[in-house]
């Protein structure tokens, strides 16, 4: 693999910087922060000095970095740093409470009868349960005919 | 005899009174027309007619009596042999009702006022006419046999005055010389068991009192199912209690939706009167009655379950809900 107008960027053995595109990329922000072995940065200076693209995207991340670095220090507000160490108790303590509101319901359902089993009332034999009830004390034709009609009562 | 002497009792009450003022034994007529329907041989056809919603629908019965058994014949033929109730199903006789259980129907006096008449001919046969009324509304009119005291026809009305459902014979021959009809030799028992109503534990309940003047009569059991019969002293009504859960598609097709409290319920008419079946708490509840549909609503309101589930209740299952939801995803 070959970087247009440049030699490949190479490596310096296993475990050493490595680039698999064309161009150096990553290779010259670490090459800026010194931190390429030298072999590694001999071969990114080389690339770079072949390479154009490079040689222009290698000014752009200096230039930033510089425009970084010389930017005013700013002081955080007051009681930031104390805000900011509070915060993750107040999460310990909500975290706290909904595991144990999780493990109160989770208690009490565990503490309750199994659910109901469901029931199908069997509307017909009570109509008819009711009807011979009924005429035990009341006219026993005209209580006990209503329940002789056939009636259908399916789900 | 006995009926020889109620309607000759009948007939000294109403003579000389066209349409006369409540009676004092007015009472009577209903206990002398059950005793004439269980004493009395007779064969006929009775006309079953009620109204489902908008449509009026009608059924013809066979019955026959010699005394003391009464047989209704029909795809499933009953049987009222002395104070015991029959069913014949598979070639046999069932009891659902021993002769030993006893109901005790209340006065009817104190709800309802009830004036009787000379009525018209029916059948061949002259008649008294009673009507059953509450405030200025007829609730029930009974035609009754003068001389045996035999129910001819019952009617009851709604509240427009509409006739909502009535029983009567079409065809009637009272025949006093007929021979005795054959009672069951051996039959099996699906009987009730009496239960005392204070001994009911968990779901159930049984208030002695329900909805305007209906008073417990009875509680039973059988199986899982508890039964407690109530009566204003015209009307019954039978409050079923199941523990458990109305299943999903557990409500029988063709149901009106109604609303029992906070519960969602449907109700049903059957021929001789109103289904109301619902879930509250623990408690899958059916109320049949064969009371007027005002009645059974108010009734229904004074049971324990029909103020919905309690808030703890809805809390537990929506608990078991949200378990139930973690169970299922894994």
């Amino acid at each position: 693999m070959s970087a247009p107008g440049g030699p490949p960027v190479g490596t310096s053995g296993p475990g050493g910087p490595n680039h698999a595109g064309d161009h150096a990329g990553d290779l010259l922000s670490a090459l800026l922060d010194a931190q390429l072995a030298p072999a590694d940065e001999l071969v990114v200076r080389t690339h770079v000095a072949g390479c154009p693209a490079c040689a222009t995207e290698l000014g752009a991340v200096e230039l930033a970095r510089s425009r970084v670095r010389a930017l005013r220090g700013l002081d955080p507000p007051f009681g930031f740093y104390q805000r900011l160490l509070a915060t993750p108790r107040r999460r310990r303590w909500a975290a706290a409470s909904l595991a144990a509101a999780a493990a109160a319901s989770v208690a009490f359902v565990g503490v309750l009868p199994a659910r109901e089993a469901p029931v199908h009332p069997a509307v017909a034999t009570l109509i008819r349960t009711h009807a011979v009830a009924a005429s035990v004390d009341g006219d026993p034709v005209s209580q006990l005919a209503t329940a002789g009609v056939p009636v259908s009562f399916r789900p | 005899m006995k009926a020889l002497v109620g309607a000759a009792a009948l007939a000294v009450i109403v003579s000389g009174a066209s349409v006369g003022p409540v009676l004092a034994d007015s009472e009577s007529v209903l206990d002398h027309a059950r005793s004439s329907a269980e004493a009395s041989s007779f064969s006929g056809v009775l006309d079953i007619v009620w109204r489902d919603g908008n449509v009026t629908r009608q059924q013809q019965l066979r019955v026959k009596a010699a005394r003391g058994v009464l047989l209704f014949e029909g795809p499933t033929p009953l049987m009222a042999l002395d104070d015991a109730r029959l069913v014949r199903e598979n070639a046999a006789w069932d009891v659902l009702w021993p002769a030993a259980l006893r109901l005790r129907r209340p006065d009817s006096g104190e709800k309802y006022e009830q004036r009787m008449a000379v009525g018209p001919k029916m059948l061949g046969h002259d008649t008294l006419v009673i009507d059953i009324r509450r405030g200025d509304r007829v609730r029930e009119r009974l035609y009754v046999e003068q001389f045996f005291g035999l129910l001819l026809r019952r009617e009851q009305f709604d509240d427009r005055g509409g006739v909502q459902r009535s029983v009567g014979f079409r065809e009637l021959q009272i025949d006093a010389g007929a021979p005795p009809m054959a009672r069951p030799v051996s039959t099996t028992t699906k009987a009730l068991q009496s239960v005392t109503g204070g001994k009911l534990h968990g779901p159930y309940s049984a208030p002695v009192v329900l909805g305007d003047g209906y008073r417990r009569t009875g509680v039973f059991r059988k199986g899982g199912v508890v039964q407690v019969v109530y009566s204003d002293g015209i009307y019954d009504m039978s409050v079923f209690e199941q523990r458990g859960r109305l299943g999903s598609k557990a409500a029988p097709r063709g149901g009106r939706p109604v609303r029992v409290g906070g519960s969602k319920g449907w109700q049903y008419t059957w021929p001789g009167g109103q289904v109301v079946l619902w879930q509250a708490g623990r408690t899958v509840y059916t109320v049949v009655a064969d009371a007027p549909y005002d009645d059974v609503l108010g009734a229904i309101r004074t049971v324990r379950g029909s103020s919905g589930p309690s808030v703890a209740y809805r809390f537990r299952q929506a608990c078991r809900s949200l378990v139930g939801a973690f169970r299922d995803d894994r």
